[in-house]
């Protein structure tokens, strides 16, 4: 949980259009992160027999989880450059782009928050 | 001589090797797929049961009581369906109506999402803003991602 601190060590994301206790002061658009992933070879294999068997793809799961952190982290990083301390909206898309590969898409908009 | 005879014999085996690889599949999905599913579907009404915090759509649940943080909780599912259901699905679009193999398993997809973003924020007090995407990742290949996202907020403590 992120603390609300006056510090503000971390950005603070929500998808909500405002931040819970916290009142936007300045917006400074959109921001967006994004990164295209290939699956394993070695992932890849195993996933084809579980495939099979239907159910849970658990590398796959991790492997998205994993790419979703790496287009959070763009899109902080862009954020923090704007000089925001907080990204409200945030969504998620993914979509297959090449065989084998996938792109994840994190955005939101950035804003200065302070406590209200 | 031994050379040739292991030709020959991988030769003779190749049809055979057609045929596991689309009937491994189909009896894999038929035979072990329904086992997972239902011991999945009691694990996941398990977990469900012992979830007791407020999960909203709505930007807020109680308007009266102070956040004292907020942060963004994500939970994710990738799902294949299997080798039988496929075929049965097949079946299913040509005479139309729901395709209930697909239900189910995406039904239980999104309840194993929902569980895990509420368990990625275990001190969170409620979840607003709840949302549910899903979406295919590789249409060959039938693998479906289900993401549930929303904000987890704690309240600041009652006097």
């Amino acid at each position: 949980m992120t603390p609300i601190d006056p510090r503000e060590p971390d950005l603070m994301l929500t998808n909500l259009y405002e931040v819970p206790g916290r009142r936007i002061i300045e917006h400074y658009g959109l921001v967006h992160g994004g990164t295209v992933r290939a699956k394993h070879l070695g992932r890849d294999f195993f996933a084809g027999f579980q495939n099979a068997v239907g159910g849970e793809l658990t590398a796959y799961t991790e492997l998205m989880n994993e790419a979703r952190a790496e287009a959070v982290a763009r899109m902080k990083a862009q954020a923090r450059e704007l000089g925001a301390n907080a990204v409200v909206g945030v969504y998620f898309t993914s979509a297959g782009v090449a065989a084998g590969a996938v792109e994840i898409l994190a955005y939101g908009t950035a804003v200065r928050v302070e406590p209200s | 001589m031994d050379g040739l005879d292991l030709a020959n014999a991988l030769m003779n085996a190749l049809p055979w090797l057609g045929v596991l690889v689309v009937a491994a599949p189909v009896g894999l999905g038929a035979i072990r797929g329904g086992a997972r599913l239902r011991s999945l579907h009691a694990r996941i009404r398990m977990r469900e049961k012992a979830l007791d915090r407020p999960v909203s759509t709505a930007p807020w649940i109680d308007r009266d009581r102070r956040v004292a943080s907020a942060t963004l909780a994500v939970g994710n599912v990738v799902i294949s369906v299997d080798g039988f259901r496929l075929i049965l699905a097949g079946l299913q679009r040509l005479a139309g109506g729901e395709v209930v193999g697909y239900t189910t398993v995406l039904d239980l997809a999104r309840r194993e999402a929902l569980l895990r973003m509420c368990e990625a924020a275990p001190r969170a007090d409620a979840f607003v803003g709840c949302r549910i995407t899903t979406c295919s990742l590789e249409d060959a290949a039938h693998y479906v991602e289900v993401v549930v996202s929303s904000t987890a907020i704690q309240y600041e403590a009652r006097l």
